[in-house]
């Protein structure tokens, strides 16, 4: 590892926020979940029952809420560019897609140059937008204004958690567990990844901006 | 065990109040003294602690003036919304009809009434319970007759199994005919029929009462489409995710070393 060039990847605001919305995340998901169907009722001791859990999901939600306006006040510019990054989806990021079912299974295949983020990040990264700004929206009315919520707002909000925690799970299970990507989970926490990844993984990212500023410096690798 | 239901003859109630003060009574709810409403109905409308009210009714027509009184309280419908909005099985409909609440299972979400067509669930915010008619379940198990029937001095309220209300409603309905020409039956085909039949003097609109009460679509889609296709979504991506992350893992064995696998390597992967 000592050998091995690094490259910044996340800054340390985006680490804490991104951990802050996970685990708002999980705990908001888990405890929704406890509401909605039967499967997790076994976890209900944990939380001080259904009540309990009611309260505790409302104060995950608090903290999920203030993980966004946090990222975005601090650093408007770095969200701002993620926001940007997310909705140009380029020809690259399509191919990227059809390499991603090999990717799933931990098959390396060939990648066409990604940018900084390939394009099944940034789908991640869209399911988790728009689910997040449903499911706000909806709660918070659920949760302030109960009178004037329409039935509609419930089967909404309940639709769009399975869409965020379908996208969650894969997020997850790329990040942690598949051999051949978990090596990203190191920038979410340490915030630096090995050159050598970003060149595999984020090639037209690496060409342009990095290596671009490397350059300059007269430190181009071969 | 037959289902049971109540026949609410409105056209025979005379506002005497039996009802609301014996339903107090036996489920030992406590007095409430409301603001002015208008009017001499008592309160405005159901509570957590007011499980049955009459509500009046002033009517204006060509024949001259009509003054209607209804006994509101849970219809425990046939097919009841609330019992399927639920989210934590604490409402249940018992053999006899009667649309039961469980204590330790309700914690107050108030779904239920949001979902009732009828308005009737109450949520009592400090207990974080809901509470409701019970159609006195722990009488009518016993044998006994609800505590409104027993004391409804006009037997505007009559007790029986569903079919014997069901004909005495047609009987009352031939009775009040001459008086009130646009008499009508409700609740004998709403919702999988209620577990109260009125005997109204005109059409149900007029008494406060939705002419054909619905389960609203929102609710149906959430409790047949989302719910259980949501359920088979997240189990299908746990169970996709474990089987890739074990195909993953026998690759990584095979595979040429990654970058992260052995330092230096990763230049000609597959």
């Amino acid at each position: 590892m000592s050998n091995k060039i690094m490259i910044m990847r996340f800054s340390a605001l985006v680490r804490v926020t991104h951990w802050m919305y996970a685990i708002s995340f999980i705990v908001l998901a888990i405890t929704g979940f406890m509401v909605t169907g039967s499967a997790l009722d076994w976890l209900e001791p944990l939380f001080g029952g259904l009540v309990g859990a009611m309260v505790v999901h409302r104060i995950a939600a608090v903290f999920l809420i203030g993980a966004i306006f946090i990222s975005l006040l601090v650093r408007p510019a770095e969200i701002l560019s993620w926001l940007k990054e997310c909705f140009t989806f380029t020809e690259n990021d399509a191919l990227f897609l059809l390499t991603f079912p090999y990717k799933f299974v931990g098959m390396k295949r060939e990648l066409p140059p990604q940018g900084f983020y390939n394009g099944g990040e940034k789908i991640n990264s869209l399911i988790q937008i728009i689910s997040g700004a449903v499911l706000i929206t909806s709660g918070l009315f659920m949760w302030l204004a109960p009178g004037i919520t329409p039935m509609w707002v419930y089967p909404v909000h309940v639709t769009f958690m399975v869409i965020g925690s379908v996208g969650a799970i894969g997020h997850i299970y790329l990040a942690a567990l598949n051999p051949i990507t978990n090596e990203t989970a190191r920038a979410m926490i340490m915030g630096d990844i090995s050159e050598e990844y970003m060149i595999e993984n984020h090639r037209q990212w690496y060409e342009e901006i990095y290596l671009g500023k490397k350059k300059e410096n007269g430190k181009a690798p071969a | 065990m037959s289902r049971m239901a109540r026949l609410i003859d409105i056209t025979r109630c005379t506002a005497c109040r039996g009802c609301q003060v014996s339903c107090k009574r036996w489920n030992q709810l406590e007095g409430e003294i409301g603001a002015f409403t208008g009017s001499y109905q008592s309160h405005n409308d159901l509570s957590p602690n007011r499980w049955t009210m009459i509500k009046f009714y002033e009517e204006k027509k060509e024949t001259g003036f009509e003054w209607h009184f209804r006994k509101t309280t849970c219809l425990h419908c046939g097919d009841a919304a609330c019992v399927r909005v639920c989210p934590n099985g604490a409402l249940v409909q018992a053999e006899n009809g009667a649309v039961r609440r469980i204590e330790e299972k309700c914690v107050g979400c108030g779904y239920c009434a949001k979902a009732c067509p009828f308005g009737i669930p109450k949520v009592d915010l400090e207990a974080k319970k809901m509470r409701k008619c019970t159609f006195c379940y722990d009488r009518i198990t016993n044998g006994l007759t609800p505590a409104c029937a027993k004391t409804c001095v006009p037997r505007a309220i009559v007790y029986g199994t569903w079919d014997e209300m069901a004909a005495l409603a047609e009987e009352r309905l031939v009775q009040a005919k001459g008086r009130y020409p646009k008499a009508q039956i409700y609740g004998k085909n709403e919702l999988g029929g209620l577990g109260v039949i009125y005997v109204l003097p005109d059409s149900p609109a007029n008494y406060g009462l939705p002419i054909d009460p619905q389960i609203s679509f929102s609710l149906v889609f959430w409790k047949e489409v989302v719910q259980p296709a949501g359920k088979l979504l997240i189990g299908a991506s746990l169970a996709a995710t474990a089987v890739a992350f074990i195909i993953s893992r026998r690759h990584a064995f095979k595979q040429q070393p990654s970058s992260k696998m052995e330092e230096g390597g990763g230049q000609g992967h597959e």
